[in-house]
């Protein structure tokens, strides 16, 4: 149903444009419709004729049958949650009345239970009614038993507390009961919840995490889909906007910075910001909110680190797997802030528990070294300043950390 | 004489050519490969109307999930006697607007900002709309952005109207029914869809002009 709270906005149609619409619409927008629009109204054609330039989702069979999968899976999900909820069909076999019987029962009812004021089943509401007057019923003595059996509970259940209450210095006084609580009682409620929470946390810090965790692993692989269709769309490139620059850490600046290029993949609408951002990071934005930006606006809204690479027209699709994309480097920023890095160090994204990397044929890594599987190559670092890290544990500045020039070495940033 | 085998009616009849209603029923009658015969044919006239609507492809696969599980859980209640497609694009609308009011989307701020002075548009919130000349070119990628813009700027029940009438050519009375709202209804919403499709246009132009002199 469509909902009738909005207003409507204040703007109206011609006449004679409401008219040229009307025709278009009843005609189903043909090209040729059988009157022609005259005058202005050619301008409504020409306007909806914009319509057209609205953009198509790209072709992606893989893409479609993931999608047409996916959809299936949840239906047949909810199909088989929705089966073991209907309630099991009533047994045939089971005994029902007959339809006189059935009408007889609520003729009765309707009569308050009483037969004589029932018009057209008498003989069924007599039987019915002398039938339920034969079942046994409860002898005086056996009544008088159970009521005192009832009286006899209710005093055990009155000494019981009574003794409880006798227990308790604070309820044992001569003052009648408080209906407050005492410090004793929130003492006992605050450990219990100390406890609870005690045992709790690690399960829900290791919850959020692991949240966060598929959170990231999903928007990396939708990127993953961006950067597909973005090459798809431009002759198998990866996306670039920013010109070659040695300033490529400078987020925020369009003109010089790395993350430009991932930033257009949201600019272009292939993918969201959403889908390029970790949920443990409070700083990303999920959405644009500036149609002309071209860059987020400073480090800590940046998510994730993208390949870089310096060759003019870097390939993403080739015959070898190569990184993409990663969480987001922990060096840049700390070499920027003068601060010292170990190269070891795992992306901030995660709690410090590893980083999530994306292969350029869509699938994604979970890393807990900065190293792939089987690879001497630091995802966070240059080969040149590896082979200079060889003589030296940590890395105290930016100076050689500039990317290489093939997409052979794997240096995200920034 | 025996009956010609290729006329028996034990002789399964190519799926694909089975109408929607057909598929509806087998599925109805437990035959799970029905519901994704649906899917596949909706696939691509649902997920373009959905991308329009949201203006997001990401979103709009979400909402297509979301559409086909309401519609298998509705299905009972659609009468097979009308026609499907108006009741699955209804479904979507309806799901798409929930998207989009979730995601609280407000997009192409530079296409609400105020039309200046100088250009005398302010007049035309409260007059009649002029509609634009749009035979100026433009380049095809930026075409198609500020339309996307200018659609994104229309309230999602005008939105949906008029991409359903556009794009689907449903008529006014197949929107009705869908809809279940008179037909004076749907006229005076796709009128006022695409008057105010007209002014978001105007509107992406007049900004771009200034940015054009600024740029200058």
């Amino acid at each position: 149903m469509i909902d009738e709270s909005h207003s409507l906005s204040p703007v109206f149609l011609s006449s004679s444009d409401a008219t040229t619409l009307d025709e278009l619409v009843e005609a189903g927008f043909s090209p040729n419709p059988r009157r022609s629009p005259p005058g202005q109204s050619s301008q409504v054609v020409s306007l909806l004729n914009l319509l057209n330039h609205l953009p198509e989702p790209a072709e992606d069979p893989a893409r479609r049958e993931l999608l047409v999968n996916i959809t299936m899976a949840r239906v047949l999900r909810d199909r088989e949650s929705s089966a073991a909820r209907i309630e099991p069909a009533q047994d045939p076999a089971a005994p029902a009345l007959c339809e006189q019987s059935a009408a007889a029962i609520d003729a009765i009812v309707d009569a308050d239970w009483s037969a004589t004021d029932t018009d057209h089943h008498q003989s069924s509401a007599a039987a019915l009614t002398s039938l339920l007057s034969a079942a046994p019923r409860a002898t005086t003595q056996q009544r008088g038993s159970l009521i005192e059996r009832t009286l006899g509970t209710i005093q055990s259940d009155i000494d019981s507390n009574s003794t409880r209450f006798r227990l308790d210095p604070v309820t044992a006084t001569s003052a009648p009961p408080s209906s407050g609580f005492s410090i004793r009682d929130l003492v006992a409620v605050a450990a219990m919840l100390l406890i609870g929470t005690a045992i709790l946390w690690p399960v829900l810090v290791q919850s959020r995490f692991d949240i966060n965790k598929t959170a990231t692993r999903m928007n990396m692989a939708q990127a993953g889909f961006a950067f597909s269709a973005f090459a798809k769309d431009h002759d198998g490139t990866m996306p670039q906007t920013a010109s070659r620059s040695d300033k490529w850490w400078n987020v925020g600046d369009p003109e010089t910075s790395h993350s430009a290029n991932l930033y257009r993949l949201a600019r272009d609408r292939y993918a969201t910001l959403q889908d390029l951002s970790c949920p443990s990071n409070p700083f990303a934005p999920i959405q644009i909110i500036d149609e002309q930006a071209k860059d987020w606006r400073n480090h800590p809204e940046v998510s994730f680190s993208l390949q870089l690479y310096t060759t003019p027209n870097p390939r993403y699709n080739s015959a070898r797997t190569h990184v993409v994309l990663a969480d987001r480097s922990p060096v840049i920023r700390r070499l920027l802030a003068g601060e010292h890095v170990s190269p070891n160090a795992p992306s901030p994204n995660h709690a410090g528990r590893g980083q999530h990397v994306l292969l350029n044929d869509g699938s994604v890594l979970w890393l807990t070294t900065p190293y792939l599987p089987g690879s001497t190559d630091n995802i966070w670092l240059p080969a040149s300043l590896e082979r200079r890290l060889k003589t030296s544990a940590n890395v105290s500045g930016i100076g050689a950390a500039v990317p290489s020039n093939s997409m052979d070495d794997v240096f995200v940033g920034p | 004489m025996d009956k010609n085998p290729l006329e028996s009616e034990s002789v399964p009849q190519d799926p694909y050519m089975r109408t929607d209603a057909e598929l509806v029923e087998d599925y109805l009658a437990h035959d799970t490969a029905a519901f994704r015969l649906l899917i596949e044919r909706y696939h691509d006239p649902l997920l373009g109307f959905l991308v329009r609507l949201t203006g997001s492809r990401h979103t709009a696969e979400d909402v297509f999930q979301d559409t086909f599980l309401q519609v298998h859980q509705s299905i009972e209640s659609f009468d097979t006697s009308r026609t499907f497609k108006p009741w699955l694009f209804t479904i979507a609308a309806n799901k798409g607007r929930d998207a989009l009011r979730k995601l609280k989307r407000r997009r192409a701020v530079s296409l609400n900002t105020p039309l200046g002075a100088d250009s005398g548009a302010e007049m035309v919130d409260l007059l009649q709309i002029n509609i634009p000349d749009v035979s100026a070119p433009l380049d095809t990628a930026d075409l198609s952005v500020q339309v996307q813009a200018a659609i994104d700027t229309l309230p999602p029940r005008l939105r949906e109207i008029l991409l359903l009438a556009y794009f689907q050519r449903m008529t006014y009375a197949q929107i009705a029914d869908a809809f279940e709202i008179p037909i004076g209804t749907v006229k005076s919403r796709l009128h006022a869809a695409v008057a105010a499709f007209a002014k978001a246009w105007q509107a992406t132009q007049i900004a771009a002009d200034k940015r054009e002199a600024a740029n200058d």
